[in-house]
């Protein structure tokens, strides 16, 4: 897998729980996003976290509602409401709520009956503006409207726990390296390519295999098979330098694992008197590299649904 | 009329008029229109090469030279956050000429472009890295 740059970098409603940065990169199946959230490098197959509502998972749809993205695909819809805040509800996402006291006799009083309008909850209050939990907190959402109950004022019995929910990867520092696995997500997962050097040279591994399935290191490349005395000759080694140089050259067996040195032995012809030294490349760093890709480009016009 | 031959030794000041003649002579007898001859003199010689019809400059991130700057596609599929696009590169109202790799600019990431809609795009580079130890 690689990969590839996004020419436009992050045209999206912010999150509440933290707000991106770029570049952004996705992978060449298209299955995952590499970008700042909340001032960390990730990698996910999604934008920001997902919002778990009474256990049911609902994933950032990238359409902003007030102003920021809401949640859908779960069994609640979640948004940012104008008027009661962040709430959560199994009506069509994005819907004008309203909540109203039914008095049962205006005339006897105004703080008897039940109150009614949409079905729905706000997130972390009872009876004042709703928030959404930060990544990896959780708050009890109240109902609403026809689901407050008959108490004016009160507390509607009516509630659902609402946590967050997001596996991922992340670069403690940086922008290329190994990304740990955070919550249920397993294994590492890699943005850049590993860079060695050798005095003022640099060695980065290429992004490509060659016929042999071997990268290439900079200058470094495997070498399968050479011409000497005028017969094949089997190589099958990583060569630094040219391989059967009367100078002699240096050569490796194995490619070189990130974040360790690697050692490239002196080897020389069998009637040369050439000496020389074994060619150790210290680890540098995770880089982007410099290889590129050819694609076509336009310009659409920029279009986002909001409510 | 071709110059006549070089006796060799010639001072780079006296080739002029020879190199000059020369040019005029290729001109003269070029059938095709539009078309010629350029003769540079450069510190490391003289170069002589058919003439094309000039193009674009390329910016930081444009085309190599000799490429079609813009050519007419037709978004097949998506991928990668890109999307698969069919070229024309003689117009729609010939056959396709090529596959490549479309991505749109300024399309917020919730939008999406449907296969079979046809845009004018101009080739550029983007970068690309690894992920694997």
């Amino acid at each position: 897998m690689s990969w590839r740059e996004r020419l436009t970098p992050m045209l999206l409603p912010p999150h509440p729980g933290g707000s991106f940065s770029g570049p952004l990169y996705t992978s060449n199946d298209g299955a995952l996003h590499c970008y700042g959230f909340a001032g960390k490098r990730v990698i996910s197959s999604q934008f920001g976290y997902s919002i778990k509502a009474a256990g049911s998972v609902s994933t950032p749809n990238k359409i902003s509602y007030s102003g920021y993205m809401g949640f859908s695909g779960g069994s609640y819809n979640i948004w940012l409401d104008p008027t009661y805040g962040w709430v959560a509800s199994t009506l069509a996402i994005g819907t004008a709520l309203l909540e109203y006291f039914q008095p049962t006799d205006p005339s006897v009083s105004t703080t008897v009956g039940s109150y009614a309008g949409d079905a729905f909850y706000t997130i972390g209050s009872a009876s004042g503006s709703g928030s959404l939990p930060s990544l990896g907190g959780s708050l009890t959402a109240y109902g609403r409207g026809s689901l407050r109950g008959s108490t004016y004022g009160g507390t509607s019995s009516s509630s659902i726990a609402v946590t967050t929910s997001w596996d991922y990867w992340q670069l403690s520092t940086g922008t290329y390296g190994k990304f740990a696995p955070q919550n249920s997500a397993s294994g590492y997962k890699y943005f850049g390519v590993p860079q060695w050097k050798k005095g003022e040279t640099l060695y980065t591994r290429s992004i490509s295999l060659d016929a042999h399935s071997k990268h290439s290191y900079g200058s470094i490349s495997w070498v399968e098979t050479a011409t000497k005395d005028g017969e094949p000759v089997t190589v099958q080694k990583f060569v630094l330098g040219t391989w059967g140089s009367d100078d002699g050259w240096n050569e490796a067996s194995s490619a070189p694992s990130a974040e360790s040195s690697w050692t490239l032995s002196f080897a020389k012809n069998e009637d040369s008197e050439a000496e020389g030294e074994n060619a150790t490349l210290s680890w540098n760093a995770w880089v982007l590299g410099e290889e590129t890709m050819e694609i076509y480009s336009i310009n659409a016009s920029i279009w986002r649904v909001t409510q | 009329m071709l110059p006549p031959k070089l006796a060799g030794g010639e001072s780079i000041k006296g080739l002029r008029g020879w190199l000059n003649q020369l040019r005029d002579h290729v001109r003269a007898t070029t059938p095709f229109a539009g078309a010629g001859v350029s003769v540079d003199q450069t510190p490391g010689g003289t170069r002589i090469s058919t003439k094309t019809a000039p193009s674009a400059s390329p910016k930081s991130k444009a085309a190599s030279s000799g490429e079609t700057p813009a050519v007419c596609l037709e978004i097949t599929g998506s991928s990668g956050g890109s999307y698969e696009v069919d070229i024309y590169g003689d117009g729609f109202a010939y056959a396709k000429t090529a596959s490549g790799t479309l991505q749109a600019l300024n399309l917020a990431l919730a939008s999406t472009l449907s296969t079979g809609e046809r845009y004018v795009g101009s080739k550029v580079s983007i970068a690309i890295t690894g992920d694997e130890a």
